[in-house]
């Protein structure tokens, strides 16, 4: 029976897996590893498997367990020991191509936004999810996350806009 | 600015196509290895265990701070040796009954324990019971009875006197015939009482009292009293099998 379970959860993770490591990549950024994320993550949502009502609302699921997993997480203040090893890791795998650059690039610049900012800009630019979800996820009101969504992206924009004159003022000197 | 919004777009684009670093395969491994130490001989067993050690750690702290708490409380035998015995009280396990028939209460007291009992007579020898009086009479049963009096005879079991005890009640409406007629009661049973009263129209205005009980071995017990507007006091007291007051109550 439980390997049954266990298939029937495989068999919803795989579609799926891709979407939520760029998720946990991109939200872990800093502050923990993403595979200790995505394991633990999945390994919660394998014990809380009977409470999932809907097959379709398994991504949704499985970024509700770690959006509370990073909270309690952050609770705990234990990102001074992560933020070393998870850096490096990303700054291994992205030395090769481009693409990798600049998608640690906007983990960086999201790194510095409020946690709720990044959370929200993360689940509706990059996870592709409808504000109301978002909303579901982040257990807040539609208006929250609007105004959430709004404010992330115009931080986003004056840390990319600093970064870029700061690049170009050095390769002026 | 509008480059800027661009590139958060760009980046945003390739951030929503990168392909994955770890492959679905992996990532199962990784899940499945994870479950193994989940199971019940993984991290539940270990916190069972956990939890198992310290529920056991607090029975044991239990038990020891009972064990302590019994041998410190609890005398052992050759101390209690040393220790007078203690008078069997006869007011364990009592029953308790209650009638009231013609305008006496008899209050019954069964010791369970010795399997003897003691009757108590209370006697509302108030003239001219009106229906009134009678219920204000009714709140007052309420009002404790006084104990049984008991003997210690030679061979130290106890014996129970039955007492009786005389209830009265006076009032603004009272004559000076009934105090009167309390005062010769009373004075029967061997109390001293005086009185003095202002009638008017035919009821008392004011009232004064002095009761006084002599006892043997022991200070004599006395009581004053002034009553005045609308009063309504009781006059008890509890006589013995040969109609002596060996107590009294107001």
């Amino acid at each position: 029976m439980n390997t049954s379970k266990k298939d029937r959860f495989l068999s919803l993770y795989e579609p799926v897996y891709s979407s939520f490591e760029r998720f946990c990549r991109a939200r872990a950024y800093g502050d923990m590893d993403y595979e200790d994320l995505m394991n633990e993550t999945l390994l919660l949502a394998f014990q809380k498997f009977d409470q999932l009502q809907s097959k379709d609302s398994f991504l949704s699921f499985l970024f509700g367990i770690s959006v509370r997993l990073l909270a309690n997480n952050h609770r705990k203040k234990k990102a001074e020991l992560h933020t070393g090893t998870a850096l490096e890791n990303v700054a291994i795998a992205s030395e090769n191509t481009e693409q990798r650059a600049e998608v640690h690039l906007l983990h960086k610049a999201l790194r510095c936004l409020k946690e709720e900012q990044r959370e929200a800009l993360i689940l509706f630019e990059i996870s592709g999810f409808p504000i109301k979800e978002i909303a579901q996820i982040q257990e807040c009101s539609v208006d929250a996350v609007k105004q959430r969504l709004s404010r992330g992206r115009k931080r986003l924009t004056e840390i990319l806009t600093f970064e870029s004159e700061y690049k170009l003022g050095k390769e002026g000197l | 600015m509008k480059n800027t919004e661009n590139r958060i777009d760009q980046l945003f684009e390739s951030t929503r196509t990168e392909a994955p670093i770890r492959s679905f395969e992996s990532s199962k491994e990784a899940f499945i290895a994870g479950l193994e130490t989940t199971t019940p001989t993984g991290i539940l067993a270990k916190w069972a265990k956990i939890s198992f050690t310290f529920k056991t750690l607090i029975m044991l702290g239990i038990i020891g701070a009972t064990a302590t708490l019994i041998t410190c409380l609890v005398p052992n035998s050759s101390s209690h040796e040393k220790l007078k015995p203690l008078d069997p009280t006869p007011y364990t396990e009592t029953t308790e009954v209650v009638d009231y028939v013609n305008e006496v209460v008899v209050k019954t007291i069964y010791f369970d324990t010795e399997k003897k009992w003691a009757e108590i007579r209370v006697e509302p020898t108030k003239i001219d019971v009106s229906d009134s009086n009678r219920k204000e009479f009714n709140k007052n049963l309420d009002i404790p009875f006084p104990p049984p009096v008991f003997i210690k005879t030679e061979d130290s079991t106890q014996a129970y006197h039955q007492t009786t005890t005389k209830c009265f009640s006076i009032e603004k409406n009272s004559s000076d015939l009934e105090i009167e007629r309390i005062r010769k009661l009373a004075e029967a049973a061997g109390l001293h009482f005086q009185y003095k009263v202002i009638v008017w129209k035919g009821k008392i205005k004011r009232c004064s009292l002095h009761i006084c009980l002599d006892k043997d071995n022991e200070p004599s017990c006395e009581y004053d009293i002034n009553l005045s507007g609308k009063f309504w006091k009781k006059i008890q007291w509890v006589e013995d099998e040969n109609g002596r007051a060996i107590s009294f109550e107001l």
